[in-house]
């Protein structure tokens, strides 16, 4: 969903549209429940969280100035909510494993290494010397009678790939590829400094590439 | 074959996630409830004080009705006919600024000296149509509350149409385009106009319209115009560059015209920061060592931004200026920025 048709959308919510909502809810539902998930380690406690999110999107409509870009406010509205709610049950143990207070700045490593995978065509004419070579894992070609059993083996394959990474790699992951927001819009978020953001990126990438995925 | 990650990854969310929305719906619902009942509540509030106000509010109506008109110790009703006739004027100048209004969009549809002449008569006749409609206007005026409120409106319009004579000069020079004899045409449309306002005095409305014309007609490539400027920004810091003179960089401009055009960086290399446009550009690509600082368009549709060097084909945008190389390798080696391009 683009900014202006965010806004769009929230102008609309302003006025009562319970439609515009949906829009929201169609385009960004996924992103914002799997972003708690990833926090709250709960499907049960994301889903209440997610619903509380939207409605309170509902609510306070009219306190949402346009012009801003709206990834990085909807993915602080549903951080600050889910450490509140782990504040609230208890468990604010998480809320540190997830979100360090401290990086050290000797994290973020010398700006030379720091290639940014992705999509990029810089400038060099090709990017074949960015690629590492995967292991030739995953499914092949899906044939249309096996088509079932590789949805089923591909979510295996992802949920293990996602288990090697390490907080704040899931998150990063999650806000770079389900929403393309930004390293600066992520340091935001993470309130952690964008060079370390774009190191713990690229050591996230890594490790998904050594589980036989491509970038 | 390795997979995909990130069609694999978004394919992975939307498969995983449960569909919340009736119970999202639910919860607005029990909040819109809850609100209306604490409206309900105000409302009762709301509508004995308004009860309380009719009875002042009957008197403050009288009394406005009678604006252009009192009642003498006798009883009598008295119409004070100055201050109709005053207001006769200005419903009578707005008449004619109507009447000019029409010669003026004549004068434009048949273009430049011609539909001048043919506009001539039309003001001459305004002011002689300016007596007549005041004494039939000032005779219904004495009638009728509501003609003394249009009154009021007019006189508010004819203050906006004094605003606009002094604008109108402001606006036909900020319209001039030297590219098309259309917009040459339409400049000396204005240039009419303008000696027409000053020559009839409340003929603002004409030079408003004349300079909007122009403006309209100089139109098409916004980049062309005077006094617009594109503006670089990195991050939230403004960037001084100086653009090349080339059709790529006003398409550029042009898409930056729009709205605010913002490019999410990425570092690559150690010397650049490269971005996609989204859309390709005219360009003329040449082999170019770059430096420091250049900023370049790459394979037409990639912004890219030094702070080192590299040879290859690009073609040229600009160059920043008033930051020195050291500087320019802090801002964009750190990280991937954004870059925002907008038009002022």
């Amino acid at each position: 969903m683009e900014d202006r048709e965010f806004d769009l959308c929230m102008s609309r919510l302003k006025e009562g549209d319970k439609e515009a909502l949906h829009e929201i809810y169609t385009a960004l539902g996924s992103y914002i429940y799997h972003f708690v998930l990833g926090i709250l380690k709960s499907k049960e406690d994301a889903e209440d969280v997610t619903s509380e999110f939207f409605i309170r999107l509902w609510r306070n409509a009219d306190k949402y100035k346009p012009g801003n870009g709206y990834k990085t406010y909807i993915t602080t509205i549903a951080r600050n909510m889910s450490i509140d709610f782990l504040r609230s049950k208890g468990r604010e143990s998480l809320i540190e494993d997830i979100f360090p207070q401290k990086y050290e700045d000797s994290d973020v490593y010398n700006t030379e290494d720091m290639i940014t995978a992705g999509a990029n065509t810089g400038a060099v004419g090709s990017l074949a010397g960015s690629s590492d070579a995967a292991n030739t894992t995953g499914a092949g070609a899906p044939d249309s009678a096996d088509i079932t059993a590789n949805e089923a083996v591909g979510k295996v394959a992802m949920e293990e790939a996602l288990s090697k990474l390490k907080p704040p790699e899931p998150q990063i992951i999650h806000m770079k590829f389900a929403l393309d927001m930004t390293f600066a819009e992520i340091a935001e978020v993470l309130k952690i400094p964008m060079g370390t953001v774009t190191w713990k990126y690229r050591e996230a990438i890594g490790k998904l590439r050594r589980c036989g995925y491509a970038f | 074959m390795p997979s995909d990650f990130e069609r694999e990854y978004k394919k992975y969310i939307e498969s995983e996630t449960p569909d919340l929305w009736s119970r999202i719906e639910a919860g607005i619902e029990a909040v819109d409830t809850k609100t209306v009942n604490e409206n309900a509540t105000g409302q009762v509030f709301a509508e004995v004080a308004e009860t309380a106000a009719e009875g002042q509010a009957v008197n403050a109506d009288e009394n406005r009705k009678d604006a252009g008109s009192y009642v003498n110790q006798n009883g009598s009703k008295v119409i004070r006919w100055g201050v109709f006739a005053k207001r006769a004027g200005q419903i009578a100048a707005a008449v004619a600024l109507v009447f000019v209004a029409y010669a003026l969009v004549q004068l434009l549809a048949k273009g430049g000296i011609r539909s001048s002449e043919s506009a001539a008569p039309m003001a001459d006749a305004a002011p002689a149509a300016d007596s007549g409609v005041a004494y039939e206007a000032a005779a219904e005026a004495a009638d009728t509350y509501d003609m003394a409120e249009a009154a009021d409106d007019s006189a508010a319009y004819e203050d906006e149409a004094y605003e606009a004579a002094d604008e109108a000069p402001a606006m036909a020079e900020a319209a001039q385009a030297p590219v098309s004899s259309d917009a040459s045409e339409a400049d000396l449309s204005a240039d009419n106009s303008i000696r027409e306002a000053e020559k009839y005095g409340k003929n603002s409305l004409k030079a408003e319209s004349g300079a909007a014309a122009s403006f309209e007609a100089a139109d098409g490539d916004i980049s062309m115009k005077e006094g617009t400027e594109m503006i670089l920004m990195i991050g939230d810091k403004e960037i001084g560059v100086e653009w090349e003179d080339n059709d790529s960089v006003r398409a550029l401009k042009d898409m930056a015209a729009e709205g605010p055009l913002t490019i999410d960086m990425s570092m690559y290399g150690g010397f650049e920061q490269v971005g996609s446009l989204g859309l390709s550009l005219p360009s003329d690509d040449e082999r170019i060592e770059t430096e420091s600082g250049d900023i370049v368009l790459y394979s037409g549709d990639q912004l890219v931004v030094f702070y080192g060097s590299n040879t290859w084909s690009y073609t040229r945008l600009g160059r920043i200026t008033g930051l020195s190389d050291k500087e320019i390798e802090k801002l964009l080696s750190e990280g991937d920025v954004s870059i925002t391009l907008t038009v002022e």
